[in-house]
């Protein structure tokens, strides 16, 4: 019953977040934008207007007309087809990349709060002598043993947004982790990781989503210059960075191959930045007051039930406990 | 209310002994040669000036130290010796054996944490219970500090700072913890809710048959929990017995002026006229 009950809260809370942003001008532009973009990924897997691998030689760099309605690219291909296909793959990467930059992050975070660990001691200089290699570089030497792939994007971008994730969000969870609720959480016997989990987290919410947010954005950037490098998506594996890398240097003669990639490109990295500052604010409990009042412990189908029946101790497994609840009823 | 001495405190069974206690950080002393009892069932205040180390006393007490004390001597709990306990032994003894309630109820709420997820933490980390019974339990708590069951969906910043105590007095006892430490709990709130919330802890604590150490650098206050009491300054206890002992006739001059200004606020006559109006109105 608590188990529904909290996934009923959950369902609702979601879809209050989503309503909040919906009514904001810049919430419901990202959302419509990143919704077509998800949309876009699950139909190219079954259907694109051309196979990827359909060329006709004789019809390269082809203007947009009725048959190929972005034109077509050096080989001959579909531009549409291969845009269509290539948002999957950058889907993909971004939300993986957001995925390890957020636990990588995360589990960096904690290990520089946890006073027992040489985490702690070292961790600040190492970071910032880290976050200052550049993603490229962590790239490159990724693609020398394992070749370029997705992963090595995953990976690169993942461990450099997480190094910053963790340093950005650092001053303010150490504030936390002296506040007065952990110190009383402490009390009470929670360990390091409910209180990282319960208290911290939470309370960071804010600068994560933010963080988290820009990461996405940034990995969309970071996947066009990577496989422009040569050092991202392997060459056949459809995706915007390759679109446009192929095409590029041919922009002065045929401007517009090279113009839908970037206008997509520059489109989603604006949704996405977009989109974490107003879910930042809608998510945010104390801001959004629709969320706040969202009841889930004294919500109707309880209250009824809870304030008829008496507390039952009968149950109950340990003898201190009973002691106050029968009390409580007895009042 | 019930501010007599505690009839049932005569039995040898100690809550709580604390032994030599000295407590250093970095080479200072904060803490030196403490030795205090409080007997099970009993209401013992400590007293003493702000800095005086009461806090510091406290957090010996739950092992929560600051990471480069040192502390040595001996704090027995319910017959278990806390100086040199496992980590484990340790968190299971905070927030089940002992029950900690601090000072400023505003900063000891998770502010994103709603009151019911809040009163049912120490729950969760002691009982395996299941979630409804879980919740029944943090509902009950929630209506015996005298706050409405709705309040279980409300965040921290939406209640007042009584209220505030109210919930953070019902984290601390929703587990029924023999012993409570309540850190100088109504220092924070005006004088009209201060003393709702003392006489709505002292009934829990009596109730529950739990024994408290009450913490506060106001004579006043002491006076209205407390049967027996130990003057600490600077570390140290400088005089313990009968609270009316050592507000009427006090040994040291430390105690003889926390007494002075305690006499200057008149707390007996406040409540006095106060007892009859509503508790909750805070
Ligand atoms: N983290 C700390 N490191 C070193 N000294 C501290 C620390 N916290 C408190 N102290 C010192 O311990 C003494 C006692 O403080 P405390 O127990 O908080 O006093 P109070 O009686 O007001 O509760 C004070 O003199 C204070 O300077
Ligand atoms: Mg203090």
């Amino acid at each position: 019953m608590i188990a529904m009950n909290s996934r009923r809260y959950a369902f609702r809370a979601t879809g209050i977040v989503l309503r909040s942003m919906w009514h904001r001008a810049e919430g419901r532009f990202s959302l419509l934008v990143l919704g077509v973009w998800i949309l876009v990924s699950l139909v190219s897997v079954f259907w694109t207007p051309w196979s990827l691998w359909w060329t006709d030689g004789y019809h390269v760099w082809q203007k947009p007309s009725m048959r190929h309605l972005l034109g077509t690219d050096g080989t001959g291909a579909d531009v549409l087809s291969w845009l269509m296909a290539g948002s999957r793959t950058n889907l993909l990467i971004c939300v993986l990349t957001v995925a390890v930059t957020a636990i990588f992050g995360l589990l960096l975070l904690a290990a520089m709060l946890a006073r027992a660990t040489i985490f702690a001691q070292i961790s600040v200089v190492v970071i910032d002598a880290l976050i200052s290699l550049p993603t490229v570089l962590i790239a490159l030497i990724l693609a020398v043993p394992f070749g370029p792939s997705v992963a090595v994007i995953i990976a690169a971008c993942g461990f450099g947004y997480g190094l910053n994730l963790a340093r950005i969000a650092r001053p303010q969870a150490l504030l936390i982790a002296r506040s007065g609720y952990v110190e009383s959480a402490l009390s009470n016997g929670a360990r390091a990781s409910g209180v990282f989990l319960r208290h911290i987290v939470p309370n960071i919410m804010p600068v994560l989503t933010v963080q988290l947010s820009i990461s996405a954005g940034t990995v969309v950037l970071a996947e066009s210059g990577l496989t422009y490098l040569g050092i991202g998506v392997q060459s056949g594996v459809p995706s915007w960075g390759h679109s446009l890398a192929t095409s590029v240097s041919f922009i002065n003669i045929y401007p517009l191959t090279v113009l839908w990639p970037g206008l997509i490109i520059t489109c989603i990295v604006l949704s996405l930045n977009l989109c974490g500052d107003t879910l930042r604010d809608c998510a945010d409990p104390l801001s959004n007051v629709q969320l706040r009042n969202a009841q889930f412990n004294s919500g109707q189908e309880r209250s009824g039930q809870v304030r008829s029946g008496q507390v039952s101790s009968g149950q109950a497994r340990n003898d201190q406990l009973n002691r106050v609840t029968t009390k409580g009823s007895g009042q | 209310m019930s501010t007599s001495l505690n009839a049932h405190s005569g039995s040898l069974a100690k809550a709580l002994t604390i032994r030599d206690l000295d407590v250093t950080i970095a080479g200072h002393s904060i803490l030196s040669q403490v030795s205090l009892d409080i007997g099970t069932r009993a209401r013992v205040g400590l007293i003493g000036a702000s800095g005086s180390g009461k806090s510091m006393l406290s957090r010996s007490i739950l092992s929560l130290l600051p990471a480069h004390a040192q502390a040595a001597g001996s704090i027995r709990l319910f017959n278990k010796e806390l100086v040199g306990a496992s980590d484990r032994e340790l968190a299971e003894m905070r927030g089940r054996t002992v029950g900690m309630i601090f000072q400023n109820p505003a900063s000891t709420l998770n502010p994103v944490m709603k009151v019911g997820r809040q009163i049912a933490l120490p729950l969760r980390l002691h009982y395996n219970l299941p979630a409804d019974e879980r919740l029944r339990r943090v509902e009950a708590m929630l209506n015996r500090v005298g706050l409405p069951s709705s309040m279980l969906d409300a965040y921290p910043h939406q209640l007042s700072g009584g209220q505030q105590q109210r919930v953070a007095i019902a984290t601390a006892l929703v587990t029924s913890p023999r012993l409570i430490i309540a850190d100088e709990p109504t220092t924070a709130l005006d004088s009209i809710t201060q003393l709702h919330i003392l006489d709505l802890l002292v009934d829990l604590v009596d109730q529950a048959g739990a024994s408290l150490l009450f913490i506060t650098h106001d004579f006043g206050v002491l006076a209205h929990v407390t049967s027996s009491c130990y003057v600490m300054d600077h570390g140290r206890i400088i005089e313990h017995g009968n609270t009316s002992n050592v507000l009427a006739k006090p040994s040291s001059p430390v105690t003889r002026r926390l007494a002075q200004s305690a006499e200057e606020l008149k707390f007996d006559n406040a409540h006095a006229s106060l007892s009859q109006e509503g508790d909750n109105n805070d």
